[in-house]
């Protein structure tokens, strides 16, 4: 353990911290308690104060690199898709590990499509709570699995034991615990057969199908993952909730029809027609999820990227889109790569889904993401290289950093948006959004309203159920992790956030790190400051609004009065000018986050002047004297801390406000639909 | 009679005119949203309000998220003010309707009273044409969800250009119902008739010199929404986020220069209407032959 890598014991314990951590995880319990599956998925915790080791300058660089994941789970596959009824029938086997460290009595299962069996299941039963999308599903869709055998524990049907509702709820069957006959010890392998059919929905949260388009994924009974210390992660499947599992080698055949065109998870080993039917065999190694996509009308665009073996599968008509996914991804690919370790897969799959199944737009698995946005997108929204961005860098943060997305979205969701806020910015500057008739919006920008709107109801650092709705989750695990990370790099330095990230994306790649081996890497390379206000920002709703409380400006009159000196008693007259001015201006800090800032001070002949506060303070005035007068004082001119809750409350100028822009451009706009709509 | 400079001399003050008013009304229109941006803060800054078009938006956007409860009431009294100001438009339009109906010189205030004496029929003719727009706006768009559902390809496009085919349908119909109207507008205050009497006798002027009236109407349709264009990329080229107070001036001059030269084209389009609505044509048969060089 490096010394800079160990936890230092805070200067300033702050009270409120530790009671907003329990408080978090309060929440945790509350939110678990609901869930069916308690006894499977314990809740969120603090990461307290286990001491974490930093990874260290060893990964700066990809010379460390773990070449491959520890295959906990694998899975060999073979699937039938009927596209008429949407029906899947499979059967395959798992070669499952116990990689904890006690015995395992029991499985856990995940039967992710039982979610839209019925209108009663965790994930549909609440006309509020309904996704990332919004929807329930429109079509019923669920998973049944026919048989399960352990040939090494006896070779009964292990199924006939299973118990659908772990947790209790008698009405939601997306997660199963199956007894086995005997325990599996730790670090012992078995085999696990078995068979299952399936019938897709209508496309909702990222599966099921529109039309003939089919978008396969969550389809196959999956091992929850045990944790090492012999804990089940597996939980019921919650609106709000994405998924975890271990890594592992992914074997699959699927059967489509002949004129279906394929693309999937891993990289093709075989394709042949056969009967009318189309019959591909994928293979992915160290992945923890398999995805796969079939649609009789995609368009096909492959070219191969850093060395990256890339397939763009779109709409007829998407073209533009198909070329403008590989100019992000050209741009994104070896970016990412270069600062997070090399993409270690030959392949990477891109599903643009037609506007009937946008919903299954906008959503990573393991070398296959989705994308959207229709064809008529002017160049300028940026909405297809944001989407296409964004889940290519969940490939590290989620895929390669398998973080427990269920406990801690923010870990996945927070990094990967600051991520493609970089990434964009990198390329498309201040207009990383939206380039439209002379306006330029950044993703950081629109974000971070997000981020300020929702910024003091919860803490960012809740399980995904214990959100109260996904915009809660959206503002505070996507929005608010990107704006604190954000603020870290514009306060603490660009490049010792790129570096912590760097060490902390090689150091867990093909683990399973959590919030305190975030922290560690911050704080290794961007010093405690920055893994304190980390820390606050995520655990303890932290937050900071920076104040221009005041600003007196005055002539300088000399000092008048009854003065003893050298030269004896002199008696000055009160009043008499100096021809120059003084200037008072107060800056206060509201809020739990001390970050420094920057003060600008400008005067009438257009001098500034720059000052800098800690902000370790609640408040501060700075006294100013000149041969000009003071006009105007901003705090943070350069806007670094984007977590400031207020930005306009920065500023204070000596005179009327003027608004001779806005005046232009508001009579101008009018003044054209006067014009064009005139009688 | 007045010669060709003086038409021409006349048409830009009326122009001028019809430019004044559509500035002024503008700048009423647009005052919510001047008292938001001051009333927001942002304006405090040193530089003015250039913060708020700086390049990524920050600023901007976090005003605008502070005021959303602001916001919704601009709006609602942007839209008000449009609708009644877009109403009392009727009236100058009709002083210069006035102005161009008689040759002779007789003042603003003469044609402001004439106007002002034919403002009913002027507005009822405005709200006709306003109850026929909103019928095409309606129907076109509830034929564009319908038809455009019916649509069964994996090719959006074809959809999605359906759809685009149908509102530009409605957008023609409705462009055509601003023209009978003006046309009504023209023959209402020259000679005196309601509404009806005076659409029904402009479609039957419009039937008698339908090409004439489309070429008319058509170019200066396009330039200006060419000039429209202009206005909107030519004050996007001036960057106002930087301090200078020329920069909007500038975008400001830009902009009206542009809009002066929309308010000409209506001017003169309305006096080409008056000369192919004359009752009784000149000598030479057609409109065209009695007046070559006048579609200007």
């Amino acid at each position: 353990m490096s010394a800079a890598g160990q936890r230092r014991p805070r200067r300033d314990p702050a009270p409120c911290r530790a009671a907003w951590r329990v408080g978090a995880a309060l929440l945790g319990l509350a939110a678990a308690a609901t869930s069916p599956a308690s006894r499977a998925d314990s809740p969120n915790r603090s990461p307290a104060a286990t001491a974490i080791q930093a990874p260290g300058p060893r990964y700066d660089d990809d010379a460390s690199l773990r070449e491959h994941a520890a295959a906990v789970a694998s899975y060999d596959l073979a699937v039938r898709l009927d596209p008429v009824v949407h029906d899947l029938r499979g059967a395959g086997t798992i070669r499952w590990t116990n990689a904890s460290d006690l015995p395992a009595g029991e499985i856990f299962v995940q039967l992710y499509l039982n979610a839209f069996k019925n209108d009663r299941t965790l994930f549909q039963r609440s006309p509020f709570a309904r996704g990332r999308s919004g929807r329930h599903a429109a079509e019923w869709g669920w998973i049944d699995v026919t048989r399960l055998v352990a040939p090494a524990l006896g070779g009964a049907d292990l199924w006939r034991g299973a118990d659908l509702h772990p947790g209790g709820d008698l009405e939601d069957e997306t997660l199963v615990r199956v007894p086995l006959p005997r325990p599996v010890a730790p670090g012992e392998a078995i085999t696990l057969e078995f068979e299952w059919t399936a019938r897709l929905p209508r496309v909702v949260e990222r599966t099921g199908h529109a039309g003939s388009f089919h978008l396969v994924a969550q389809w196959f009974p999956k091992l929850a993952r045990r944790e090492p210390d012999g804990r089940w992660s597996g939980a019921p499947f919650h609106p709000h909730a994405e998924f975890h599992a271990d890594f592992g080698d992914y074997d699959v055949a699927l059967d489509v029809p002949a004129q279906f065109r394929v693309g999937a998870t891993g990289s093709p080993v075989d394709e042949r027609v056969e009967g009318g039917r189309r019959l591909a065999r994928y293979s992915a190694r160290d992945v923890h999820d398999f995805a796969w996509a079939a649609w009789d009308s995609f368009v096909e665009r492959a070219e191969s990227i850093d060395g990256v073996a890339v397939r763009v599968l779109h709409p007829p008509g998407h073209h533009a889109n198909a070329e403008r996914t590989l100019a992000a991804l050209r741009h994104a690919l070896p970016w990412l790569s270069h600062r997070f370790g090399r993409y270690p897969y030959p392949a990477l799959t891109v599903v643009h889904p037609p506007a009937a199944a946008a919903d299954a737009g906008g959503m990573e698995y393991p070398t296959l993401v989705t994308t959207g946005g229709p064809w008529w997108l002017p160049a300028g929204a940026r909405w297809v290289e944001a989407v296409t961005v964004h889940e290519l860098a969940h490939q590290w943060f989620q895929g390669l950093v398998a973080t427990d997305e269920r406990r801690w979205p923010f870990l996945d969701e927070g990094l990967t948006t600051w991520v493609e806020q970089r990434a964009l910015g990198d390329r498309f500057g201040e207009a990383s959004l939206l380039e439209l008739g002379g306006l330029a919006v950044s993703d950081t920008a629109a974000r971070r309203v997000f981020a300020i709107r929702h910024g003091l109801t919860d803490p960012i650092a809740l399980p995904a159920s214990g959100f109260v709705d996904f915009a809660s989750l959206g503002g505070l695990a996507y929005a608010r992790t990107a704006t604190v990370l954000e603020t870290l790099a514009r306060v603490y330095g660009e490049r010792e956030l790129f570096r912590a990230l760097g060490r902390y994306a090689r150091r867990h790649r093909f683990e399973h790190p959590d919030p305190r081996h975030l922290v560690a890497a911050v704080r290794e390379s961007a010093g405690d400051a920055a893994a304190e206000a980390l820390e606050a920002a995520l655990f303890d709703r932290g937050w900071v609004d920076y104040q221009l409380a005041r600003l007196d400006v005055a002539p300088e009159v000399a000092p008048g009065g009854t003065f003893d000196g050298a030269e004896g008693r002199v008696v000055r007259e009160r009043g008499q000018p100096t021809n120059r001015w003084v200037g008072r201006v107060v800056v206060r800090r509201l809020g739990t986050l001390r970050l420094p800032v920057e003060i600008e001070l400008r005067t009438a002949d257009g001098g500034r002047e720059r000052r800098a506060w800690d902000g370790a303070t609640t408040s501060t005035v700075l006294e100013w004297t000149g041969s000009s007068p003071l006009v105007s004082a901003h705090v943070d001119p350069d806007h670094r801390v984007l977590l400031d809750q207020d930005l306009v409350n920065n500023l204070r100028r000596a005179g009327p406000a003027s608004t001779p822009r806005v005046r232009e451009r508001a009579t101008l706009v009018a003044a054209l639909l006067l014009a064009l709509l005139e009688p | 009679m007045m010669t060709s400079l003086q038409s021409l001399r006349r048409l830009a003050w009326l122009a001028t005119g019809l430019w004044s008013w559509r500035l002024a009304a503008a700048l009423i229109v647009a005052a919510p949203w001047v008292d938001l941006a001051r009333a927001s803060g942002a304006a405090a800054h040193a530089d003015g309000d250039a913060a708020l078009f700086s390049s990524g938006g920050l600023v901007l956007l976090d005003v605008l998220h502070r005021a959303e409860p602001g916001l919704r009431a601009a709006a609602w009294t942007t839209a008000a003010a449009f609708a009644l100001l877009s109403l009392a438009g009727a009236l100058p339009l009709a002083a210069v309707l006035a102005a161009l109906a008689t040759r002779s010189r007789r003042g603003a205030f003469a044609w402001l009273a004439e106007g002002t004496a034919a403002f009913p029929r002027q507005i009822a003719i405005t709200a006709g044409a306003g109850v026929g727009r909103a019928l095409l706006a309606l129907a076109a768009a509830w034929a564009a969800v319908t038809v455009g559902a019916s649509f069964a390809t994996p090719d959006e496009r074809h959809a999605d250009l359906g759809r685009v085919a149908i509102l530009a349908l409605g957008f023609a119909g409705g462009a055509g119902v601003g023209v009978v109207a003006d046309c009504a507008r023209v023959v209402s205050l020259r000679d005196g008739l309601g509404p009806v009497a005076a659409t029904r006798r402009s479609l039957g002027a419009l039937r008698a010199g339908a090409w004439w009236v489309v070429r008319a109407w058509s170019w200066r349709a396009g330039v200006t929404a060419a000039l429209s264009v202009a206005a909107l990329v030519a004050v996007a080229r001036v960057d106002v986020s930087r301090p200078e107070p020329w920069r909007p001036a500038a975008a400001w001059l830009a902009g009206q220069l542009c809009l002066w030269a929309i308010a000409a084209l209506r001017v003169s389009w309305f006096a080409r209407l008056f000369e192919l609505t004359a009752p009784e044509p000149p000598a030479g048969g057609s409109p065209q032959a009695a007046s070559p060089a006048a579609d200007w």
